[in-house]
């Protein structure tokens, strides 16, 4: 299940956006714009794909149906290993950032 | 409704593998996501929601395994073949109007046919027959050679490659009929029936590559076109450069010959990278 290559920005996006709690699609593309200062911008056709990929390899999981006064919409969780894949690799490129930040002989905020 | 809409929901109705609250979240979500956009903001989600429908239909019908994409790679390959067969075939027939020619272009139309709908070993015989009506027809024909084994490379690949799933009927009769493209091609000029194929392949193997990036199984396509390609004709074009080369220095056929053996190999690594993609996160 686990891939050993690092995760592509978007999923680690959508990903992060899933970290505070269940969502849907479209709440999920807004975040991850925020987020990143509109420098990644996901179409749906993107997200749904990457959703797909991350619930078939047990990452993220379908939460039920729900609406906030409009349509019924989908939403979806981070599962157990989806908040692990998402730690090592928050973890991973903190440590990356951190060796940067000591050879530029830079402190790191 | 707007024809964007309609388009949208077009595309998202033929999401495969998938419930149909997916199908009707990600359509609520396209269209939220482009109500105050431009036309290029539309098209661009239009081209990702058509990015999505290949790469699903592709895991619905293989599980994203290997041997199942190769294989019905090889046969969707083999299809668009007797298709670009058909079509020259089709051209061959309106130059010279001769009976054997119409009955091989006609064996070779409804092969297409019942190879959309995943009649293998019948659109296999009547690829067979077809091509075989067509070469009877002229035998001595230029490029008659290449068409020969190309007819044989696409019956192996009917036979040897997994049907994916069966093509409605209209959709197997309007793609059987687009074969019919051979004649307009034919009053243009655009030469024998060997040359009118060999266009339409080469042009099929891009298109196929290009959506490839999506569907695997369209670049394994590509690859079985375009490997059968440098079969029919690139081998003998090989001894024809050597020869050439060795009495007067002239390189083109070679060159030719360099280039579509690169294209065998970048349609085969395209289609591994194409697996690839499919589980990236």
């Amino acid at each position: 299940m686990s891939d050993p290559r690092p995760l592509r920005e978007p999923t680690f996006l959508v990903l992060t956006a899933l970290g505070s709690g269940p969502m849907h699609g479209y709440g999920i593309i807004k975040a991850v714009d925020e987020m990143s200062d509109g420098r990644v911008v996901l179409r749906a056709g993107t997200l749904y794909g990457a959703l797909e990929r991350l619930e078939s390899q047990g990452y993220v999981a379908f939460d039920g149906e729900g609406s906030e006064g409009g349509p019924s919409r989908r939403y979806y969780r981070l599962t157990k290993e989806g908040s692990n894949l998402l730690a090592d690799e928050a973890e991973r490129l903190a440590s990356n950032a951190r060796l940067a930040f000591d050879r530029l002989g830079i402190e790191s905020a | 409704m707007s024809a964007y809409e309609h388009a949208v929901a077009w595309v998202t109705e033929r999401l495969e593998g998938v419930d149909p609250s997916y199908r009707r979240d990600v359509e609520l979500t396209t269209r939220e996501l482009t109500a105050r956009s431009g036309l290029r903001a539309r098209f661009l989600e239009l081209f990702a929601l058509v990015a999505l429908a290949l790469r699903l239909r592709s895991r619905a019908r293989t599980g994203d395994r290997r041997e199942q994409i190769w294989h019905q790679g090889a046969y969707i390959g083999s299809v668009v073949l007797v298709l670009a067969l058909a079509a020259g075939a089709w051209a061959s027939a309106e130059r010279t109007a001769e009976a054997l020619m119409l009955i091989g272009a006609a064996g070779l139309t409804a092969s297409v046919v019942l190879g959309m709908r995943g009649n293998r070993l019948a659109a296999a015989l009547l690829a067979a027959a077809g091509g075989a009506a067509h070469i009877g027809a002229d035998a001595s024909a230029v490029g008659s050679g290449a068409f020969a084994t190309a007819c044989i490379a696409a019956v192996a690949g009917l036979i040897a490659g997994t049907p994916p799933r069966a093509s409605g009927r209209v959709t197997a009769l309007a793609i059987g009929a687009s074969s019919l493209a051979g004649l307009p091609l034919a009053v243009a000029g655009a030469g024998d029936a060997a040359v009118v194929a060999g266009t339409l392949t080469v042009v099929a193997s891009l298109v196929l590559l290009a959506l490839g990036w999506f569907d695997p199984r369209l670049a394994a396509a590509a690859t079985a076109l375009i490997f059968t390609r440098l079969l029919a004709t690139g081998l003998d074009e090989l001894g024809q450069a050597l020869a050439v080369l060795s009495r007067d220095g002239g390189g083109l056929l070679l060159v030719r010959w360099a280039l579509m053996s690169t294209g065998v190999v970048v349609a085969w690594l395209a289609t591994n990278r194409s697996i690839r993609r499919t589980s990236r996160l």
